[in-house]
């Protein structure tokens, strides 16, 4: 693989794990409370 | 690796004239000058608001600014400096020095660079701006506690979305930093071959991808109960304001090492330099690091002991904390160890990072004191806090970059500072700091809380002394930007390519020419 490839694909594994944590903190948060 | 193809397009020319060069710029060593020098700026906004604050608590009663706003030059004097100095500090430091250090032409994703940096100076000016707007600056603390919070004026939403920029900006950038450093390093050079700041950095930038997610998240909660009627932290609607706690804190004790683990780091290349010999003990240096980013996450109720938890909660965050300081404790006497029988000499880099070793270990020591969840009710809330938090973050966060300005300053502008003139600002600082907080430490055990304008009588004496200690403290800084100004403008005796004596043997960077070129490491460099 090209390192231009190997660069954005980490890249996009790392963002993808942060936008999941930010829904994840989002959804303890509504199960923790019951609702919004 | 094909490292020269990657920088075709470069070749042969150096950097764009004028204005535009810095607004477009994907080069790593202008974007960390365009980072550290936003971080100098906002050290002074950050410390113009502390002076507010010291000069009101100078003696007992009003004397300059009203209680609101008092509340809100607490909150933002931690907020700009938290997010708008010490992290791009950091930054600054990791895009100038990772890919010298590590044998690359440049970070992984330089555009994602540019965004990365030119997010925050706009974010910073909108989270000032909001002193200006109706009901005045957020007032509860950098926690943003609710409910407290939400009664925050016009400025609330103002301040979330200058949260979302300011985690977006450091997100971007600890992503860039993780790529650069695990796809990026010159053939030969393993992860247990790095310098120790490319190591704490690389944890680092763990950290923060996993943790600004979570902050974003509990404010934008805060975001839709003000405004959406949702019910997330609202008891009387069936929430519960203490998750909000726990999102906080969740995000908030890894923040601390994250603006501390890149200091380690500094700290474990400036030590075996002007030791004259290699750091003691690099790979328990590396555990001790990860064991620290690790034990982070699980220890984060310890700030809030005085909620009303269970026992075995509370003695579950009492050890989880206590054994923090076994790592921590490997890194303090790896350093003692790297300077025994080592040939020591004593210039600016040196003395700041002597001075993070010993104010630091006090700083952990009444960490280790809070952590202790019964004696932590009489500390909670008090000026004691407030005296640890700034033993670690100023005589240790902020001490380790001015180390790190000292020790890289000749590599990036080619020009010797006055080692006289450093010292008398290393000299004016390190006394001048103790004078400021370590009274606070007396003030807290008598009772003292934080965050208030007016106090009893009988806190007079140690209030005054702080005052004139932080009044010292601030001004002295005035100095450092004389020595960086007049470095930048190429004043001063021109330095070596090694800089410092015996200075090759600690890292590539020291193998370029001073000051370093615009292109570094075109070509990968040989590593043994």
């Amino acid at each position: 693989m090209n390192l231009k490839r190997k660069n954005l694909l980490t890249a996009l594994f790392l963002a993808t794990v942060a936008v999941g944590l930010y829904v994840w903190a989002i959804r303890q948060v509504i199960e923790s409370v019951g609702h919004p | 690796m094909s490292v020269t193809a990657l920088h075709d397009d470069h070749h042969d020319h150096g950097p764009a004239k004028g204005f535009m060069r810095w607004v477009t710029t994907t080069n790593h060593k202008d974007i960390g000058t365009l980072y550290l020098l936003t971080s100098l700026i906002m050290f002074m906004v950050g410390g113009a608001m502390a002076l507010v604050i010291r000069a009101e608590l100078f003696e007992p009663g009003m004397q300059f600014v009203d209680p609101m706003f008092f509340n809100s030059m607490t909150t933002l004097h931690a907020l700009i400096m938290v997010f708008g100095a010490v992290m791009p500090a950091f930054a600054g430091l990791a895009n100038w020095m990772i890919p010298m250090m590590i044998g690359a032409p440049d970070m992984a994703l330089p555009r994602l660079n540019n965004w990365s940096f030119w997010l925050l100076p706009f974010a910073a000016i909108m989270l000032v701006s909001t002193l200006f707007m109706d009901g005045g600056a957020a007032a509860a603390g950098w926690t943003l506690y609710p409910p407290l919070v939400l009664q925050t004026g016009a400025a609330l939403p103002f301040t979330i979305f200058t949260v979302h920029i300011l985690g977006v900006s450091s997100i971007l950038a600890a992503i860039n930093i993780i790529v650069t450093i695990l796809n990026m390093r010159a053939p030969g050079m393993t992860l247990m071959k790095m310098p120790l700041f490319v190591w704490t950095w690389l944890i680092t930038a763990f950290l923060l991808v996993a943790i600004m997610p979570v902050f974003a998240g509990a404010v934008t909660m805060l975001l839709t109960d003000k405004f959406f009627g949702t019910s997330f932290f609202n008891a009387a609607g069936g929430g519960d304001p203490v998750l909000y706690q726990h999102l906080f804190w969740f995000f908030g004790h890894p923040e601390v090492y994250v603006l501390i683990l890149p200091s380690f780091g500094i700290v474990s290349q400036i030590i075996p330099t002007f030791s004259r010999k290699a750091l003691f003990g690099y790979s328990s240096m590396v555990y001790a690091t990860a064991s620290i980013g690790f034990l982070s996450f699980i220890v984060w109720a310890h700030h809030q002991y005085t909620v009303g938890m269970p026992i075995e909660g509370e003695l579950y965050f009492t050890y989880a904390t206590m054994l923090i300081a076994v790592p921590t404790g490997v890194k303090v006497f790896n350093w003692l160890s790297t300077m025994w029988r080592g040939s020591l000499t004593f210039e600016a880099p040196m003395l700041w990072a002597i001075a993070f070793v010993v104010l630091f270990t006090m700083g952990g020591f009444t960490g280790l004191m809070m952590s202790i969840s019964p004696a932590d009710l009489q500390y909670h809330d008090t000026y004691f806090i407030v005296a640890h938090f700034h033993y670690v973050l100023v005589s240790g966060a902020v001490f380790a970059i001015i180390a790190g300005v000292y020790y890289w300053l000749p590599k990036w502008t080619g020009r010797m500072y006055d080692e006289k003139l450093a010292a008398l600002h290393f000299w004016l600082t390190v006394i001048s700091v103790n004078v400021c907080f370590f009274p606070q430490h007396f003030l807290g055990l008598a009772g003292m809380p934080r965050r208030i304008p007016d106090y009893a009588l009988q806190f007079a004496e140690f209030n005054a002394w702080s005052s004139v200690g932080a009044f010292i403290f601030g001004f002295s800084q005035l100095i450092l930007c004389y020595i960086v100004v007049k470095a930048m403008k190429g004043e001063g005796e021109h330095a070596t390519d090694e800089v410092w004596e015996g200075a090759h043997e600690h890292g590539l960077e020291w193998q370029l020419p001073s000051p370093a070129p615009y292109h570094t490491w075109e070509h990968s460099p040989h590593i043994h």
